[in-house]
């Protein structure tokens, strides 16, 4: 069991740095090319928020900069994983392979570039004169962030042979959910809008990195305890589901 | 040499159905639509029906058969990459199943690049592919290309290194059962035609138990004891590979 994890591990991660060098394949700027579009809806985002929202954030450049990474981090593992499986099928069909290492590497391929992104962020506090000691607690949000991602890529990997445009469903899906969650805004509380939001995974998320790093301090107790459970079995749901029908995926595809 | 015969593959009533459905019936709409009003579509596609066998270790099982007679897909049922829906298969030792290759190489990265992805795929530590990397480099004959990107390649170049990767992957594992769907043609010039077919027969005489999937009866009156012939997803016949080839070229 011990072995087939490590092995697993390895190969993913072997996996996952291979396409993060193509994706920038042939260009010494690329990473720079890849910063480049979170850096950009980060600026005109910076300026739209600005003038429409009038806000009293303190830091809301922080604010908008940490909510803008991480559910890019979340948007593009998850639309990787809605395809992942389809898109390597030959692979499937043709060697004896843990299906696993296709999901995980995209979240660890995924998770390289947040990190690159992440220290904009710690840049930019920097540069704000902010305290920087609270970042170092990222990690550890960042971490059960992952599980949720992995569990949630883990279920789309599987539906997604079951039903051919899963991909497309979801990609409209997670530009709706963009609008809803508080990214470059604030939700007014005791707003009907603020209770729906409760629902949003991904506002909580959020929340408890902004609280941390700009507020130094940690959401409610409870909120904080329900999102790492709920991530934790998101995590174990979706490996149980991947794990029941894996035999059954290469033949579907 | 004397060397204790085990069993190595048993097959025992193996069947395996494929529900098959049309593209157009798997989009979320329709999917939804069927469950709504409790439409239930269900055609199958039988691949194997009641099949048993046995091969032994040393022992070279030949699978002949028209196209879609279920030959690839009763490999990969050996290979587990498929689940039966009904029947025993056991297999004892490592297996290893050789297939077409060519859609692992990343036309995008280099040639040694391509040579570390392919191994960690067939189950190589980075360890071990660097102690097997001249190895595979000497024999593909390709060192003078090896940080050239792939896509600069020419075909024969390509079949050089994707048979190297892969022969030398597989000796790597020293298999117990090899499966073999027709990859026993390295492509290349005259030169490396020979070099790799030397190489394989000393895989296939190797002591593993083999089943070699294979259009090419010459190639099969070789090299096995035993031939099988399938057709439909059945065992039409099996026995002695000069029998059977002769009845399946006549029919």
């Amino acid at each position: 069991m011990k072995h087939k994890i490590q092995n697993i591990l390895g190969l993913s991660f072997q996996l996952a740095k291979t396409n993060f060098k193509l994706r920038n394949e042939g260009s010494y700027l690329g990473i720079f090319w890849y910063l480049l579009e979170p850096i950009v809806s980060f600026a005109v985002l910076l300026v739209v928020g600005g003038i429409l929202a009038q806000n009293t954030i303190p830091y809301y450049p922080i604010y908008l900069f940490i909510g803008l990474i991480m559910f890019n981090f979340f948007t593009a593992t998850t639309n990787y994983s809605a395809q992942t499986i389809i898109n390597n099928g030959s692979f499937l069909k043709s060697i004896k392979i843990n299906s696993e290492v296709f999901v995980i590497s995209g979240v660890m391929q995924f998770l390289f570039s947040h990190s690159f992104e992440f220290v904009l962020v710690v840049a930019l506090g920097i540069f704000l004169k902010m305290n920087i000691l609270w970042f170092v607690f990222y990690p550890i949000v960042l971490f059960f962030f992952s599980l949720f991602i992995i569990g949630v890529s883990f279920m789309l990997s599987v539906f997604s042979v079951y039903v051919v445009d899963l991909k497309n469903v979801w990609a409209v899906f997670t530009r709706l959910l963009w609008f809803v969650t508080p990214i470059f805004y604030i939700i007014p509380t005791n707003s009907l809008v603020h209770t729906a939001s409760m629902l949003n995974p991904m506002y909580h998320f959020i929340n408890i990195a902004r609280d941390l790093i700009i507020f130094h301090r940690i959401v409610e107790i409870r909120t904080f305890i329900l999102a790492l459970v709920s991530s934790i079995l998101v995590f174990a749901i979706g490996l149980y589901i991947f794990e029941k029908n894996k035999s059954k995926l290469a033949e579907r595809l | 040499m004397t060397k204790e015969i085990i069993k190595r593959i048993e097959v025992k009533n193996l069947s395996k159905r494929f529900s098959a459905d049309c593209k157009s019936s798997i989009g979320a709409l329709s999917i939804f639509i069927n469950f709504v009003t409790f439409k239930k579509e269900k055609k199958e596609i039988v691949v194997a029906d009641n099949i048993s066998f046995d091969v032994y270790s040393s022992e070279v099982l030949g699978i002949i058969g028209k196209n879609g007679a279920g030959k690839s897909s009763l490999l990969r049922l050996i290979a587990e990459i498929y689940k039966p829906s009904s029947g025993v298969i056991k297999t004892h030792g490592s297996v290893v199943y050789l297939t077409g290759m060519e859609q692992g190489i990343v036309a995008k990265l280099t040639m040694r690049e391509n040579i570390y992805l392919m191994g960690s795929v067939l189950g190589l530590s980075q360890k071990d592919i660097r102690k097997k990397f001249d190895d595979i480099v000497d024999f593909s004959g390709l060192r003078d290309h090896v940080d050239m990107k792939v896509y600069q390649f020419s075909t024969g170049m390509l079949s050089r290194l994707n048979f190297s990767i892969m022969i030398n992957c597989v000796n790597h594992h020293n298999p117990d059962v090899l499966l073999i769907d027709e990859v026993l043609s390295a492509g290349g010039d005259a030169d490396f035609q020979e070099k790799a077919t030397q190489k394989m027969e000393d895989l296939i005489k190797g002591g593993a138990a083999v089943i070699l999937v294979s259009h090419d009866l010459l190639v099969l009156k070789r090299y096995c004891n035993k031939v099988l012939w399938l057709d439909q997803g059945t065992i039409k016949e099996i026995g002695l590979p000069n029998d059977i080839i002769e009845k399946y070229h006549n029919s």
